[in-house]
C-alpha cells in the first residue's frame, strides 16, 4: 500500500503539468494574443518558465490533498523515514516538472494541435513513471522511455528518502534531465517562433 | 404595408458584481424605442456605441424578449410568434465572427441552407447566385479561417439572404472593410431595396446612411432623438452653415475667442497631423469667416472653407446635446 | 423531410464545423493512444496486484473511453456554437431545435463506437482477451448501445456547459465519475454500498456488464434486460439535454444569458 500510496500523491504533479502546459498557448492563441505575447520582446522562456512554475505549486497541493484524503478517507498512514529528503524530492519533481512543461508548452508555439499530444500524455506518464507499478514490471523495451522522463527518477528519490535510502543519485539524475528539456526547450522556442513566422501559424485558432 | 413595427420597445440589463457581496445594477439599454418601416424601405438606425441600436435588433430578431412594448415584423408579434418572424427575416452582424472557420464557405452555407429549410433541389442554384452576388465565386472551398474581413462580411450577408427573406437586418455590416470593399458593400444593399427587401441598417458612417437610407432614426442612450429622411435631419439642427479653417499651431485662447464671434453657435477643433481644423458651425446667413480670422491673429493660417451641413454635422449635434 | 435534413445533414454538418480541425496530430493520440494506455495502466496494476483478468480491464476500459467523444463531442458541438459566436446566428433561424441538436449525437455515437473497438481489438491483439465468434454481433451492438447512452449523457452536457462555461472542467468529472462508478475497473459488487446505488444511474455501467457477459460467449437474448436498461439511461439524459436547452433558449431571450462570451 506504501507503494501505491507513495504513487498515488505524486502522480497529481503529472496530471496538472502535462495535461495543462501544452494548452498554456493554446489558451493564448483563442484569446487572440498569442501573437502579442510573440511580439513582445521577453523571451518565450520568461513568459511560460513562471507560469509551469505556477503549474507545478498547483501540482505541490495534489501532493498534499492526496497524503491527506489517504490518510483520512482510506485510513492509509504514509511511513516516512526523513521528511527533509522527502520533502526536497517533491519540490525536485515540481521543478523538474516545470522544466518538462516549459518544453510541453513551446511546441504549441507552431503546432497548434499540440494540446491533444500534451492531454494524451496522463496515462502513458501514468504508466510510464512508476507511480503505481515498479518500471521493472513493464516491457523492456518501454524502459529508456521511463528514464528519459525526470518524473520517474523524482518518483524513484520520493520512494528512496520514505523508505530511509539514499535520494541523492536519482534526484540528481532528475535535475540533469529535467535542465536538458528546459535547454532543449528554449532553444526549440526560438525556432518554433522561426518556423511559425514562415508558415503563418499563430493566429490560427 | 409595415414591414417593422416597434412601439415602446424598453429593455433593462441586470449586471451583477463583485463575489461575496453581489450588488445587482440594473441598466437601462433601450428605453421606449417606437418606429415603422413600411415594404421596400431603407431605414437607418445611428446612435454612438452602447446606444441600444444592437439590443433593438436583438428584440426585433427574436433573440431578446422585450422587458416592455412591443414588435412586429410582417404583422407577426416577435414575442409569440417566433417562428414566422425566423422564417422571414435575415440577420448580419458586423465584424469576424459568427462564421464555421474551419468550414468552406459553401459548407457555411450550406449548413444554414439547412437550418433555414431551402429546399435541397434549389440549394445548389441560390447558394452560387448569392456567391456571386457577394463576389466570392472561386473561392468558395477555402476555408472561411483563410479569409479577410471583407469576405467574411460579404460571406455573412450571402448567410443573410440565404431564404430570400422580406426582411433584413444589418448591424454594422460595413465595419472595417477598405473603401472599395464598402463601396461595393453599398451598392449590393441598394440592389436589395431594387428587388423590394426591406432593410434596417446600423453604421456608424455618416456618408453610408445619407447615401442608401431613405430614412433615418437617431438614437441616443436608449432613446430615438430624431428621426426623417437625411434632408430633413440636416435641416433638424440649428447649423446654417459650416466654415472650416486650417491652422497651424493655434492655442486654446484663440479658440476661445472664436466662440465669441457673433452668430458662431460652437467650435471644434480637429487635428489633420501638423495642423488643427477649426470647425465652426454658424447661424444661417451669419457671416463669419471675416471676423474670424481677425481673432486669428498671428495664427499661421491655411485653406478657409465654407460648406453646407452634411449629416454627420446634424447626427453629431444630436447626440451630443446634452 | 425538412426536419429529417437537418437531423441527418445537418447534425453531420455541424459536426464537420467543430471538428474539422481534427487532424492525425490530434486522433492519434487523444483516441489511440490514450485509451491504449488507460487500458495497459489497469491491466498491469491488475495483474501486479493480482485481481482480475486482462479481459475484464479491457471491456471496461475501451467502453469507458467511449465516453470521451461521447461527452466532449457531444458538449463542444453545443458548446462551441458559443465561442465562435455563431449560437445567435443559429438561434434565429426557424429549424426546429430537436432535430438541430439530436443530429449532432449520431456522428458522435459512430466515433465513440470506434474508439471503444479500438481499445477491444487491442486487447485482443496483444493481451490475454479472447472473444468467441459468435459473441462479435452482440458485442458490436452493446458498444454502440453504451457510446448512445453516453452521447445522452453529453447532450446533457453541453446543455450545462453552454451556460456555466466550463465545459472542459465538467467533461473530466463526468469522465472520472464513469471511471470510478460504473464498474469500469472495480467491479461494481466491489464498491461500497452508497456508491454501487448510484452506479444504475449513470450510462455505461448496464452495457459494460453486458460486454463482459457477451465476452464469455454469452447470447444477447441473455444480455437483453441490461441492455434495454442502457438505452433508458441514455435517453433519460438526453431528453434531460433536451428540455435543459429549449428552457435555457427561452431564459436567454429574457436575460441574453446565452449572448456574453
Amino acid at each position: 500500500m506504501q507503494f501505491a500510496g507513495l504513487g498515488a500523491a505524486v502522480m497529481g504533479m503529472w496530471t496538472c503539468q502535462g495535461v495543462i502546459a501544452s494548452s498554456l498557448l493554446t489558451r493564448e492563441r483563442w484569446a487572440g494574443t498569442l501573437e502579442l505575447v510573440v511580439a513582445a520582446p521577453t523571451s518565450m522562456g520568461r513568459v511560460l518558465v513562471p507560469t509551469t512554475l505556477a503549474l507545478s505549486t498547483i501540482g505541490l497541493y495534489t501532493v498534499i490533498a492526496t497524503i491527506l484524503w489517504e490518510r483520512w478517507v482510506f485510513g492509509l498512514e504514509l511511513r516516512i523515514e526523513s521528511w527533509p529528503l522527502f520533502v526536497t524530492s517533491v519540490l525536485a519533481a515540481a521543478l523538474t516538472l516545470a522544466q518538462f512543461g516549459f518544453f510541453l508548452a513551446v511546441t504549441a508555439v507552431r503546432y497548434r494541435s499540440s494540446w491533444s499530444l500534451g492531454a494524451s500524455l496522463e496515462y502513458p506518464g501514468w504508466l510510464l513513471c512508476g507511480f503505481v507499478i515498479p518500471v521493472a514490471t513493464l516491457p523492456d523495451w518501454l524502459h529508456p522511455l521511463s528514464w528519459s522522463i525526470p518524473t520517474t527518477w523524482a518518483m524513484e528519490a520520493v520512494r528512496e528518502s520514505a523508505d530511509g535510502g539514499s535520494p541523492w543519485r536519482d534526484l540528481l539524475l532528475c535535475l540533469l534531465i529535467g535542465s536538458a528539456y528546459a535547454v532543449l526547450a528554449s532553444f526549440l522556442g526560438r525556432q518554433l517562433v522561426d518556423s511559425a513566422r514562415r508558415h503563418a501559424t499563430l493566429a490560427l485558432t | 404595408m409595415t414591414a417593422v413595427e416597434a412601439r415602446d420597445l424598453r429593455r433593462t440589463f441586470r449586471t451583477r458584481t463583485g463575489v461575496l457581496r453581489r450588488t445587482a445594477k440594473e441598466v437601462e439599454a433601450v428605453r421606449g424605442v417606437s418606429f415603422d418601416i413600411q415594404r421596400g424601405e431603407l431605414f437607418g438606425l445611428l446612435g454612438p456605441n452602447g446606444a441600444g441600436k444592437t439590443t433593438t435588433i436583438k428584440m426585433l430578431i427574436t433573440l431578446l424578449l422585450p422587458t416592455a412594448g412591443s414588435a412586429r415584423v410582417l404583422g407577426h408579434d416577435v414575442v409569440d410568434d417566433v417562428r414566422e418572424v425566423r422564417r422571414r427575416i435575415g440577420y448580419v452582424f458586423g465584424g469576424d465572427r459568427g462564421l464555421y472557420e474551419r468550414l468552406s464557405a459553401l459548407d457555411n452555407l450550406r449548413y444554414f441552407s439547412e437550418l433555414y429549410g431551402v429546399p435541397p433541389r434549389e440549394q445548389k442554384a441560390r447558394i452560387g447566385e448569392l456567391l456571386e452576388l457577394v463576389g466570392l465565386t472561386g473561392r468558395e472551398r477555402e476555408r472561411v479561417e483563410g479569409y479577410s474581413r471583407g469576405m467574411r462580411q460579404r460571406l455573412h450577408i450571402a448567410r443573410g439572404l440565404l431564404h430570400d427573406p422580406e426582411v433584413l437586418f444589418l448591424d454594422e455590416p460595413s465595419i472595417g472593410i477598405d473603401p472599395v470593399g464598402a463601396r461595393e458593400l453599398r451598392a449590393t444593399i441598394a440592389s436589395l431595396i431594387d428587388v423590394g427587401k426591406t432593410v434596417l441598417l446600423t453604421t456608424h458612417y455618416m456618408f453610408e446612411a445619407d447615401e442608401l437610407c431613405d430614412r433615418i432614426a437617431v438614437i441616443r442612450a436608449g432613446e430615438i432623438v430624431a428621426e426623417g429622411t437625411p434632408q430633413h435631419l440636416k435641416r433638424l439642427v440649428s447649423v446654417g452653415s459650416v466654415v472650416e479653417i486650417e491652422t497651424y499651431g493655434v492655442g486654446e485662447p484663440a479658440v476661445e475667442a472664436l466662440s465669441a464671434v457673433a452668430g458662431v453657435q460652437s467650435v471644434a477643433v480637429e487635428e489633420r497631423g501638423q495642423m488643427q481644423v477649426l470647425i465652426l458651425h454658424c447661424e444661417t446667413d451669419a457671416q463669419v469667416t471675416q471676423a474670424a480670422l481677425a481673432r486669428l491673429d498671428g495664427v499661421r493660417v491655411g485653406r478657409v472653407d465654407t460648406r453646407e451641413p452634411t449629416l454627420e454635422d446634424a447626427y453629431v449635434e444630436l447626440v451630443s446635446r446634452a | 423531410m425538412t426536419t429529417l435534413r437537418i437531423l441527418v445533414v445537418g447534425g453531420l454538418m455541424s459536426y464537420r464545423a467543430m471538428f474539422n480541425w481534427l487532424s492525425p496530430w490530434i486522433l492519434v493520440p487523444s483516441l489511440i493512444v490514450s485509451p491504449i494506455c488507460q487500458i495497459l495502466l489497469f491491466a498491469y496494476i491488475g495483474r501486479s496486484a493480482g485481481v482480475g483478468n486482462d479481459e475484464f480491464y479491457v471491456m471496461g476500459n475501451a467502453l469507458n473511453y467511449a465516453a470521451i467523444p461521447c461527452l466532449f463531442a457531444m458538449s463542444a458541438t453545443i458548446e462551441g456554437e458559443r465561442e465562435g459566436r455563431t449560437l445567435s446566428v443559429v438561434l434565429t433561424t426557424p429549424a426546429a431545435r430537436i432535430p438541430l441538436f439530436l443530429g449532432r449525437a449520431l456522428p458522435v455515437i459512430v466515433n465513440g463506437w470506434a474508439v471503444a473497438m479500438v481499445g477491444v481489438l487491442f486487447g485482443l491483439l496483444v493481451l490475454d482477451v479472447h472473444i468467441p465468434g459468435g459473441s462479435w454481433p452482440a458485442l458490436l451492438l452493446v458498444i454502440a448501445v453504451a457510446s448512445a447512452s453516453c452521447t445522452g449523457l453529453g447532450l446533457a452536457m453541453g446543455a450545462v456547459a453552454l451556460r456555466v462555461r466550463e465545459g472542459a472542467v465538467l467533461g473530466n468529472v463526468l469522465f472520472c465519475l464513469l471511471l470510478v462508478f460504473s464498474g469500469v475497473s472495480v467491479a461494481v459488487d466491489d464498491l461500497p454500498g452508497w456508491m454501487a446505488t448510484v452506479s444504475p444511474w449513470l450510462p455505461l455501467t448496464h452495457a459494460i456488464e453486458a460486454a463482459r457477459r457477451v465476452a464469455d460467449g454469452a447470447a444477447i437474448s441473455d444480455v437483453g434486460g441490461l441492455v434495454v436498461r442502457e438505452v433508458g439511461v441514455g435517453a433519460l439524459y438526453a431528453a434531460l439535454g433536451l428540455l435543459l436547452l429549449s428552457w435555457l433558449e427561452q431564459q436567454s431571450r429574457r436575460h441574453a444569458t446565452l449572448e456574453r462570451v
